[in-house]
């Protein structure tokens, strides 16, 4: 304790108590002394900065979120693609011979939606586009007496458009083009079968 | 003067200082949504160069051995006749009505061929058999990007 406080009056230290606190308050926090919470005008602005604030946010998020799905369809369309593309490889490359499309008489290339082929083992196969299903069928046609009969399943889905191209002079390279929505994909199956 | 008085409320600096960092925090959480975008995009390019490196290599099977040689890069869209991607589809019954991968024939798929700039090219080491490697490369983002194939092919 200090000399002059050591002969200060009980109520000369009330006093002193009293503005040492009062100066204390004004210098830390002046506002919290004269208002309590938040002005309306203070309400207000912050109310207008969130949902400022919310709003981009919000529509930012939206259209990350219909990106997402994009991009999720995408992936499905590709699986699609490479799905369609291994089923129709799967047993033409046993093929013996390709019946349709033949190349022309010049030896260009020819394209068609459908592909006829006798398979390993001699029965006449049918893979053809059924655009307003938008999937890939797969027909036998018996090699002999009987109706020719559509697979229960398709070979794709979600093929918007397929062309096979017959290559080569040997007539034995079949080119595969596939798209759906917007996506390509080119293959091509060489028939190895003698 | 009571210790309720001095804390109660928040003043707007503190909450736009709130709103800042939380926005500081919250906006590298978001580029997780691009960082899958960009993996389908390129896993649709690769998807497609393995087609293509396929499609290489099932038409070498029908070149006669001695064509079978090394090939600079050669671009898809707008490119040469080779046999193989140009022409690339024929509706028609005569070669005049083969469609190349021009703008004007194929659009969307020369788009898209363009846009990457997808080039294929052999390098054939070796005479019986030859060692072929097909080579797809294509830009993506600025940067180069490629898929290999390597088949074998002996003298039939």
């Amino acid at each position: 304790m200090s000399a002059a406080a050591s002969h200060r009056t009980p109520d000369q230290s009330r006093a002193a108590a009293f503005w040492y606190k009062r100066v204390a308050l004004c210098a830390f926090s002046a506002r919290a002394i004269d208002r309590r919470g938040f002005t309306f005008v203070e309400l207000l602005i912050a109310a207008g900065l969130l949902t400022l604030i919310i709003g981009i946010v919000g529509q930012w998020f939206y259209s990350q979120r219909q990106y997402q799905d994009r991009i999720t369809r995408l992936n499905d369309i590709q699986e699609n693609l490479r799905q369609a593309t291994f089923n129709i490889a799967k047993e033409l490359k046993t093929g013996r011979q390709v019946i349709w499309p033949r190349i022309n008489a010049d030896l260009s290339p020819r394209s068609d939606t459908v592909l006829v082929f006798k398979n390993f083992r001699g029965a006449i196969v049918a893979y053809y586009h059924r655009p307003a299903r938008q999937e890939i069928r797969r027909c036998v046609i018996p090699n002999g007496p009987g109706s020719p009969v559509e697979d229960a399943a398709p070979l794709g889905k979600g093929i918007a458009s397929l062309t096979f191209t017959i290559m080569g002079p040997d007539n034995k390279t079949v080119s595969l083009h596939l798209t759906a929505e917007g996506l390509h994909h080119l293959d091509a199956v060489r028939l190895v079968n003698e | 003067m009571t210790r309720r008085t001095l804390t109660a409320g928040i003043t707007l600096l503190e909450i736009i200082l709130a709103m800042v960092i939380l926005t500081i925090a919250i906006v590298p959480m978001l580029d997780v949504f691009g960082i899958s975008g960009r993996t389908v995009a390129k896993s649709q390019n690769l998807s497609m160069a393995v087609g293509l490196a396929h499609k290489i290599a099932q038409h070498l099977l029908t070149v006669p051995y001695d064509a079978i040689v090394d090939q600079p890069e050669t671009a898809l869209a707008d490119g040469p006749d080779d046999g193989m991607f140009n022409p690339l589809e024929n509706p028609g019954t005569s070669a005049a009505d083969a469609l190349k991968i021009t703008a004007a024939r194929l659009p969307e798929l020369h788009a898209f061929l363009k846009k990457y700039n997808v080039r294929y090219s052999l390098d054939v080491v070796g005479d019986d058999p030859k060692d072929v490697k097909i080579l797809i490369t294509w830009i993506e983002q600025g940067r180069n990007m490629l898929y290999s194939l390597r088949i074998y092919v002996s003298r039939r």
